[in-house]
């Protein structure tokens, strides 16, 4: 009985050497809580290693946890260190007098490697309905640089109405499953009206969700996301290994979406 | 080929009132388990937690019968419903796919310590039953998931050494984690299973450090919750092969006997 332990872990390599994942959800710093953390830029270098994942867009839990401008900064500091990897800036709305030229701090961070950015309203006290919101995904939606959202800091019936005000503009929902509970029933109702919503494979926790999604809204609108150090990147990679999909659905959800999503921002962005 | 070996104490059939499941029916279930190596799994009806008890019943023996080598089945306690379902669970615990008792303290709103599980816990302990519960941390934004805390099962646990209890999603999140660790340290007569939607990096080397690796079952919640993630943090742990296949399988024959492997079945 030892041998099929050992052969399913074979398995479990066999196929995500095949698949060479790209990991749009990787996080710096550390979470709130949790039994591991990645706080130095190698720390995250060798656990992608061990994944076999060679390329990754990275957050800082700096930016969603402290303060959204240290955040960058960190990050910045942090991406030479890191080859293959491309940063995720974490934005707030202008009008505070903290980060009022969106399109200035933008333009900067693309030039220093981020690829695309995230906000984080209910940590930052703020809802998607403040007039500076348009703005910022304006900004966003002129230079093709995707946003990356989790659920649980907005809600479907809020995301969605706001991400079809900009149709050119990626909106990636993470951590589907999480917050709003298993909640098909809203996600795929506004998942099949807002055609540039897109979700990633971390927190499809109902039974059979990836398949269900990807028959549904198609492949191209799922992107694989470990959302690592949080969770464990051999759950969501498992996921993807041992999906049902057609396996050139399984890769374009592992790679390629992804590739087309860090080459296109600052380039017309994922739907150009 | 690598033949189904794991044995899954965690699992659901039947639709639910809350979302859209994909995989409801007992074929497609068994086939999902085809998909992920699972040998046997342990299931609740879904209508036996909705209080639905004729339909439950007759849902459980139907899959039971369809699928006898793969299937084995929980009978469900409601304190709602404490005469009714106590009755019910008398006549149907000793099928020979029936291998234990569901609880769930949140859904049916009451904490393991109240009254009405008092002939339960009595049966169980007097039959060596394993009894799976679900288990959370404690929520303010959820309070009915107070009344599933790991720690309220340790006064039951000291009173009831036969009893076998599960603690179901091994407590759910951080310091339910915490709270069902102290619980599986201090009660030899208490396992927690991996199911949910809990993937924590590090969790599985942590609580196998702190528990010990015997204490650990594996579980999936399927069909509410995505099996396929549990099964990629158990290959990927950083544990011996040896320790996995005790949380794959072997740690679930110690807790629930002959009655999950059918001697059919060749294993």
């Amino acid at each position: 009985m030892i041998n099929s332990v050992l052969e399913l872990e074979k398995e479990f390599d066999r196929r995500i050497t095949e698949l060479d994942p790209v990991d749009i959800g990787a996080w710096l710093g550390y979470p709130a809580s949790g039994f591991a953390a990645y706080s130095e830029p190698q720390q995250l270098m060798e656990a992608l290693a061990r994944q076999q994942i060679r390329q990754a867009l990275v957050s800082h839990k700096i930016g969603e946890l402290m303060d959204a401008r240290a955040g960058n900064e960190a990050l910045e500091r942090a991406l030479p260190h890191m080859p293959g990897c491309g940063g995720v800036m974490t934005l707030l709305p202008p009008g505070t007098g903290e980060m009022d030229d969106t399109a200035g701090c933008v333009d900067s961070l693309l030039d220093k490697g981020f690829r695309a950015a995230r906000i984080a309203p209910k940590l930052h006290r703020y809802s998607m309905k403040i007039p500076a919101v348009p703005e910022m995904l304006s900004t966003l939606e002129q230079r093709g640089v995707p946003l990356l959202i989790p659920i649980g800091q907005t809600s479907w019936d809020e995301i969605a109405p706001t991400a079809s005000a900009f149709p050119r503009l990626a909106v990636v929902v993470e951590g589907t499953g999480h917050h709003e509970y298993l909640n098909i029933r809203s996600c795929l109702t506004w998942l099949t009206v807002v055609t540039n919503l897109l979700v990633v494979t971390q927190g499809l926790f109902l039974c059979g969700e990836l398949e269900l999604l990807a028959g549904e809204i198609g492949e191209h609108r799922i992107l694989f996301s470990s959302n690592q150090p949080m969770d464990d990147p051999a759950a969501g990679l498992s996921l993807l290994a041992f999906s049902e999909l057609p396996p050139a659905a399984r890769r374009r959800i592992a790679r390629e979406n992804a590739l087309h999503l860090i080459a296109s921002a600052g380039k017309g962005g994922y739907f150009a | 080929m690598i033949r189904p070996f794991i044995i899954d104490v965690h699992g659901h059939i039947g639709p639910a009132k809350g979302f859209r499941a994909r995989h409801f029916s007992t074929d497609d279930i068994v086939r999902l388990m085809d998909a992920t190596w699972v040998e046997v799994m342990i299931f609740v009806s879904m209508s036996l937690l909705s209080q639905q008890y004729g339909l439950g019943y007759s849902e459980t023996l139907r899959a039971l019968d369809r699928h006898p080598r793969r299937l084995r089945a929980y009978t469900v306690f409601d304190p709602a419903w404490p005469d009714v379902s106590m009755r019910l669970l008398r006549q149907y615990q000793d099928h020979p796919g029936i291998v234990g008792i569901k609880i769930h303290p949140s859904v049916h709103g009451a904490p393991p310590e109240d009254t009405r599980y008092a002939e339960m816990w009595d049966y169980a302990d007097s039959r060596k039953l394993p009894v799976l519960t679900h288990t959370w941390a404690p929520d303010p934004a959820n309070p009915s998931q107070n009344y599933a805390t790991p720690d309220r099962f340790d006064q039951i646990l000291e009173a009831h050494p036969g009893a076998r209890l599960i603690l179901g999603h091994c407590g759910g999140r951080m310091e339910g984690h915490r709270l069902a660790a102290e619980m599986l340290k201090k009660h030899p007569n208490c396992w927690a299973d991996i199911s949910g939607d809990t993937h924590s990096l590090g969790l599985l080397e942590w609580l196998a450090r702190e528990a010990g690796v015997g204490k650990i079952l594996y579980g999936t919640d399927v069909n509410w919750i995505e099996p396929r993630y549990h099964l990629g943090k158990v290959l990927k742990a950083g544990l011996p092969p040896e320790d996995k296949l005790r949380i794959l399988r072997t740690n679930a024959l110690d807790v629930f006997g002959d009655k999950l492997i059918s001697t059919e079945s060749g294993v």
